[in-house]
């Protein structure tokens, strides 16, 4: 990775908050520490993130209660707890949540360092699918509306000819908005047209 | 095939005006199980005494049995018509007495061929087992009610948790039709309890049933005359040995079980059900008509409970019915210690009264020693007897076995006393010779010191009895094993010592949560900021500057781990209490720290508000915080059910005379009806936790001249808890 991954750490313990901030930056992260729940939620807009180390007990709330509120607010960052005593029904309810993991203080670096890479790869693999969708929109929109018609009807399964009776064309021009399509959104098969309509929320012609 | 039994007594009355020619009454009583069969063996000896009393003449009671525990199916009623008829001969029994369903439904069987003149006073019925006889002329009925849903209510009213119910029940045709009733009685208890029937099982197979129960099971006693494998039980002998291995609490049907380790509750009254029966006795044989005597049924008794039965189960007796009865209380040191000894007080006061039970029963049946012998064994008694004369002591094995004396060894009083420390010898000879020239019944206890070295502690029970003829002197008695019991007694004390430090190490139990991060933090920035200084020092320039500040924050990290363990370590101690000025202001917000990860963890809000210039009190800061900490749990917990936003806890502290008054106010569910039982030592309504909070709290004030007490809140739900604390200096002048 090119940059240096972004990290945002949530403790209330002011001693514990600066060591791992000084751990994590000593690894070579960006850290963003805050040692209040409730300020961490509200400059999350302003943060972009890769994933978020967060202490499970905390005034407030507390570390399950923030990862609700997260991803109630539509933020999908890989989320690792740290908590003070082992807890099983807290650590159930964390991974059921999406948690990558969960890590018992006094935690070994060591520990903390794979869970944060196994968070990256899965921030990773998130960004590259938010990628790849937001670029399939760039060229859903280059269409024509004629094109993007003829697209709902290809995505049915329907033969040329049949289109071109739907739509009240002749047989030739429909190949013709078929191939620029095709040619457009990067999808030779009608198997791909079909995966890419229903990311992109295309509905099948009636 | 046919065992019959006929036994012949005199009754009570030696003088009689009415008898005609000076002859006595014969009363026929006609056995369904044989003499010694419960219950009928109660109401059959009940009858016979108060017969005795009340009838102006001489009776003679005759005694036949139809033996069913041991032959049923096969009605071989000839044999017993036959030999009745040839006792009788000429000369009818005045009044035949059936006693039992069984009895009754052979009189009605051969009504025709045994004495048909002859009134029958029917007893021992109840109104579920209908019985024909009862149709017949001259025959009166002394029926019993018994409700079986009471009975079921009672298990459910004095142990409401209970979730199993074991029923023990013989096989013979009588229990097998009572098992029946029951089960279609406790039908609509289901879903609400699970029921056990255990009729069909041997009583080996129902011992060990009843020894390894689930939790909050109960143990309900029928009538246990023959078991599963066909073996006899009289009298309550299958009950004793059930309930001398059973986990769970015995329950019962009859006034006969109470005292043998039943609850108890409104049993079946045999002894007024014999009266009843009794006076209408007296009528048939004073000649009255039959057709105008009427027995209203009786029902079960009023509830009367086993003391000890109580305490062993740690039942209240306010939870007891309106209008119940205690019995066989025990007012000794047992009572002052029970939650210490509770378990060791029941099984001595059981074993004491199968003693009682057996030397009664000895009396009773004074030649079949080898019997009786027989049923103290299976109690762990040991039997003996010492010929005055020769020297000569006869013992059971198990007598032997408890002074480890070989089984064939011949003995004497020197011989066993060589089994007692040579210090307690003379002390005990000396008791057993005062005992056997007063003549009187002696209870000795002493130590015995077996082959290998470990020793025993034994009390023996003995009385001198006069030979017959010779005059010679003879003793008897029964030993038993109290090593338990000495063990118990002498852990008392110091457990009482333990008890202060075991609810101190409760209340921190209750903290392990927040002590646990409280611990972690500190620990965990340690290693972080060690694991990043080893990172650093890798690198090919060290940032000293950052070291330093790194190994600075480990050491500060160190002492907040250092003042944790400290406060624990305070908590824990188990000395003295001390007595220093305290701050309960102070005191109060130091408890707050304590708890502060188990408040947020329980999303519950603390606010304290404190008076100006509120004056110290005098008292142990470490008892008077788990004091707080106890009565902070406890709000927590009543608030489990709250919505977040609602768990506040408010801590009001002021200055009221000479006091200090500290209230505790929570939002949660309340108190119960009797705010008072919440004091008592061992509620709880935890499921888990030693239940020992509220008890301990308040002897802890009242050893500091506070007081605690709870009310209601005014407004809303929630309960209240106060302190007040004798302020150092007094505020009025």
């Amino acid at each position: 990775m090119s940059q240096q991954p972004i990290i945002g750490l949530v403790d209330d313990d002011p001693d514990m908050l600066k060591a791992l901030r000084r751990l994590l930056m000593a690894r070579g992260f960006l850290v963003r520490s805050y040692s209040s729940s409730a300020t961490f939620l509200e400059e999350l807009k302003g943060l972009d993130l890769d994933a978020v180390v967060l202490d499970l007990s905390m005034p407030e709330f507390n570390g399950l209660e923030l990862q609700e509120r997260m991803k109630r607010d539509g933020y999908s960052y890989p989320v690792i707890f740290l908590t003070g005593r082992g807890d099983i029904p807290s650590s159930v309810r964390a991974i059921k949540a999406g948690a990558v993991n969960f890590l018992t203080k006094p935690v070994d670096d060591r520990d903390l360092l794979e869970a944060l890479d196994q968070a990256l790869e899965v921030s990773g693999r998130l960004r590259a699918e938010a990628n790849a969708t937001a670029e399939e929109r760039v060229r859903l929109a280059k269409l024509t509306p004629r094109e993007f018609e003829v697209l709902r009807h290809v995505i049915t399964g329907r033969l040329n000819k049949q289109i071109a009776a739907d739509l009240g064309a002749s047989e030739q021009t429909i190949k013709i908005h078929r191939m620029r399509l095709t040619e457009k959104l990067g999808c030779p098969s009608v198997a791909e047209l079909v995966r890419l309509a229903q990311r992109q929320g295309v509905d099948a012609a009636d | 095939m046919w065992r019959l039994a006929l036994v012949l007594l005199l009754g009570g009355c030696a003088f009689s005006v009415d008898a005609k020619d000076g002859a006595a009454q014969k009363v026929l009583l006609i056995h369904s199980f044989g003499r010694d069969f419960a219950p009928f063996h109660l109401v059959a000896s009940h009858f016979r005494s108060e017969l005795g009393k009340l009838c102006p003449g001489t009776v003679e009671f005759v005694d036949a049995s139809l033996e069913m525990a041991r032959f049923d199916g096969v009605e071989k009623d000839e044999p017993l018509l036959t030999f009745l008829t040839a006792v009788f001969g000429e000369k009818a029994p005045d009044l035949l007495v059936p006693i039992g369903a069984p009895a009754a439904m052979f009189c009605h069987r051969n009504r025709d061929r045994l004495f048909s003149k002859v009134p029958i006073l029917a007893v021992g019925l109840d109104k579920r087992r209908s019985v024909p006889l009862v149709e017949m002329p001259g025959v009166v009925e002394a029926m019993t009610d018994i409700e079986l849903d009471g009975l079921m209510e009672n298990i459910l009213l004095v142990m409401p948790e209970t979730k199993h119910v074991y029923v023990t029940m013989g096989t013979a045709p009588l229990e097998q039709f009572w098992a029946l009733e029951l089960k279609r009685a406790w039908e609509r208890y289901e879903g609400r309890v699970e029921m056990h029937f255990l009729d069909g099982l041997s009583l080996a197979q129902m011992k060990s049933v009843v020894a390894s129960p689930p939790k909050d099971a109960v143990v309900f006693h029928g009538i246990m005359n023959r078991d599963g494998a066909g073996v006899t039980h009289e009298a309550e002998e299958a009950l004793v040995e059930l309930v001398a291995v059973a986990k769970a609490p015995s329950f019962g049907y009859s006034e006969g079980q109470l005292g043998l380790g039943i609850i108890g509750g409104r049993l079946l009254p045999l002894r007024e059900s014999a009266q009843r029966a009794a006076t209408a006795a007296v009528r048939l044989l004073d000649g009255e008509d039959p057709a105008v005597i009427q027995l209203e049924a009786v029902p079960l008794s009023a509830p009367v409970y086993d003391w000890r039965e109580l305490r062993r189960w740690g039942i209240a007796e306010s939870t007891l019915p309106a209008g119940s009865t205690v019995n066989h209380r025990v007012p000794t040191l047992w009572q002052e210690h029970r939650g210490w000894v509770v378990g060791a007080g029941v099984v001595a006061g059981l074993q004491t009264g199968l003693i009682v039970m057996l030397l009664t029963a000895r009396r009773r049946a004074r030649e079949s020693d080898a019997a009786f012998s027989l049923a103290a064994e299976s109690v762990g008694l040991g039997v003996w007897q010492r010929d005055m004369v020769t020297d000569e002591i006869k013992a059971s094995d198990q007598w032997r076995v408890l002074f480890g004396l070989n089984p064939s060894e011949r003995l004497t009083l020197g011989r066993v006393l060589e089994r007692v420390p040579v210090e307690e010898r003379e002390d005990l000879q000396r008791a057993i010779e005062m005992g056997n020239r007063q003549g009187q019944r002696y209870l000795v206890e002493h130590q015995v010191v077996l082959e290998d070295g470990t020793t025993r502690w034994i009390a023996s029970m003995g009385r001198a009895e006069r030979g017959k003829g010779s005059g010679a002197m003879r003793t008897r008695g029964v030993s038993m094993d109290i090593t338990e019991r000495k063990r118990m007694e002498a852990e008392l004390g110091q457990q009482r010592n333990q008890f202060a430090h075991l609810a101190r190490v409760a209340s921190l139990g209750e903290l392990t949560g927040s002590l646990a991060h409280e611990l972690n933090q500190p620990l965990g920035a340690i290693l972080s900021n060690a694991q990043t200084g080893l990172h650093l020092l890798n690198r090919p320039v060290a940032d000293l500057a950052e070291l330093r500040e790194i190994l600075g924050d480990i050491v500060e990290a160190d002492k907040r781990a250092g003042e944790v363990i400290v406060r624990v370590r305070s908590l824990l101690q188990a000395g003295e209490a001390e007595r220093a000025a305290v701050n309960v202001e102070a005191c109060v917000e130091e408890v707050g720290r304590l708890m502060r990860t188990d408040l947020h963890e329980r999303g519950v809000e603390l606010r304290m508000a404190f008076a100006r210039d509120l004056p110290a009190v005098r008292g142990d800061l470490v008892q008077l915080q788990q004091v707080m900490i106890n009565l902070l749990m406890n709000a927590c917990e009543a608030m489990v059910d709250k919505e977040a936003g609602e768990r506040v806890v408010l801590v009001t502290a002021v200055a009221e005379k000479d006091e200090v008054r500290v209230a505790i106010e929570d939002s949660g569910i309340g108190l119960p009806e009797d705010v008072e039982q919440l004091f008592r030592a061992f509620y709880t309504t935890k499921r888990t936790g030693l239940g020992i909070g509220l008890g301990i709290c308040r002897t802890i004030m009242q050893s500091h001249g506070g007081r605690l007490w709870a009310t209601r809140k005014e407004t809303g739900s929630g309960a209240v808890f106060h302190l007040s604390l004798p302020a150092v200096r007094p505020l009025t002048a």
